[in-house]
């Protein structure tokens, strides 16, 4: 059984019984193709928002080597959110609201500034996520001896989060 | 017959009459500080064109570079790669009095400081006409500027007098005083509430559309680029817009073992 669950890409058990454990509690570990997978989802572009849980996901289990494939992943998300500012822009530009002096413009203009700020609290969270991943990148290089290029982007800011200790 | 018109002193300079294109051109733009033994790199390959009669806002938080961007284009700061390009000339081939010429003649700074001294506002606006214009001209270059901003009313007043959104306009009347080509304005909404800012974003857009000037705005915040022609993005070294292509190919174009571009570097996934 255990065999055929590996054969299948499945979860396999790892030991019969974690010691101290309950009678009904088993461990698991990945088999190679079911690694394989992982790897090839972590790779995926990620959707674009609002489902963001699964690029929050794909930060929280990457691995020193695919950070350069994350850092692309978190721009593609910058890049979509500036989109959809000037999706926004194009529309209120197209609505000719009136003056924010009048009443009904300067509603009009704090509705605009609320959506506004979503984005760019977006924005500010995935610009802050790729430097850390690009300065993790680059310690993990310099530390492993793989820099490739000279003149790679050197970030200043330490890895000193969770996040780094993990992959560190 | 027509008389042959001379060149103004604008034309015979350096830069020559206008030409076609961006009027602003970084190329390729690197830019780093050192804070005690560590590297800051605010500027990572920036590309940025920035055309007359278009306002562009650069978007960034506190520190990402937008500041720098605005020094790089007026040549107060030089690129550690890369080259800035007005109207169609290198900036770092220009000698110290062409720069300085540049500064006077063509390029506009919108601060968000005041005077030093006690000065009425149309003294303010006046003093840096004084010596290329002479008196006369230069008050009057001043009142229209003043009148531009619809703040003839306080002509007389003191810095110390205005509000946030009156220091701002008079801040934009300085300016565009010289009546420049290019105007730098970095963080005009500071402090101002919704009515005053949009005023402000409206007014910059309105004086390129009209003056046929290239505005290069910076902001800490998305609405007040609201209004801007060209919104960029800055942060963590780069420039981005919404133009720009997606980095990521999408998921059902990802094979495993493709090879794929990421910055210069080939990896195989």
């Amino acid at each position: 059984m255990r065999r055929q669950q590996a054969g299948a890409g499945r979860p396999r058990s790892a030991s019969r019984r974690a010691p101290g454990s309950r009678a009904d509690s088993r461990s698991f570990e990945a088999t190679p193709a079911g690694v394989r997978h992982f790897e090839e989802w972590l790779l995926r572009s990620s959707t674009a928002p609002p489902l963001r849980d699964e690029l929050h996901m794909k930060v929280a289990l990457c691995q020193p080597h695919n950070l350069p494939r994350l850092v692309e992943l978190v721009y593609g998300q910058e890049l979509i959110c500036l989109g959809r500012v000037q999706e926004l822009k194009h529309t209120f530009e197209r609505m000719r609201p009136p003056a924010p002096t009048r009443w009904s413009g300067l509603v009009l203009v704090h509705i605009r500034d609320a959506e506004l700020s979503f984005w760019e609290a977006r924005l500010t969270w995935l610009q802050g996520v790729r430097e850390s991943l690009e300065g993790m990148h680059a310690e993990y290089e310099r530390a492993t001896g793989t820099a490739r290029l000279p003149a790679q982007r050197r970030v200043p800011a330490a890895p000193s989060s969770a996040l780094a200790r993990r992959v560190g | 017959m027509l008389a042959k018109r001379r060149p103004s002193v604008r034309e015979r300079g350096p830069f020559g009459g206008m030409r076609v294109g961006a009027l602003l051109s970084l190329k390729s733009v690197g830019k780093s500080y050192w804070r005690g033994d560590t590297e800051v790199r605010v500027l990572h390959d920036v590309t940025l064109d920035v055309r007359a009669g278009e306002v562009t806002a650069v978007w960034g938080t506190r520190g990402s570079g937008k500041s720098t961007v605005l020094k790089l284009a007026a040549r107060l700061e030089t690129p550690d790669s890369g080259s800035v390009f007005f109207n169609g000339v290198d900036l770092a081939s220009l000698s110290e009095r062409q720069h300085a010429r540049l500064m006077l003649e063509w390029i506009g700074w919108v601060r968000r400081a005041g005077p030093q001294s006690d000065l009425r506002m149309l003294d303010y606006v006046a003093l840096p006409l004084l010596a290329a214009h002479g008196r006369r001209d230069a008050y009057t270059r001043a009142e229209a500027a003043l009148e531009r901003v619809g703040l003839s009313a306080l002509a007389r007043q003191r810095w110390g007098s205005l509000c946030d959104g009156e220091r701002a306009l008079i801040g934009i009347a300085h300016g565009i005083a010289r009546a420049p080509r290019l105007l730098l304005v970095d963080d005009p909404t500071a402090n101002l509430d919704v009515v005053e800012r949009e005023r402000v974003t409206e007014l910059l857009h309105s004086l390129a559309d009209e003056q046929a000037i290239a505005v290069l705005m910076a902001v800490p915040d998305m609405p007040a680029a609201m209004h801007a022609d060209h919104i960029f993005s800055l942060g963590g070294g780069r420039l981005s817009s919404a133009s720009m292509p997606p980095p990521v190919p999408p998921a059902d174009e990802l094979e495993h073992g493709k090879v794929i571009h990421l910055r210069g570097r080939q990896q195989v996934l």
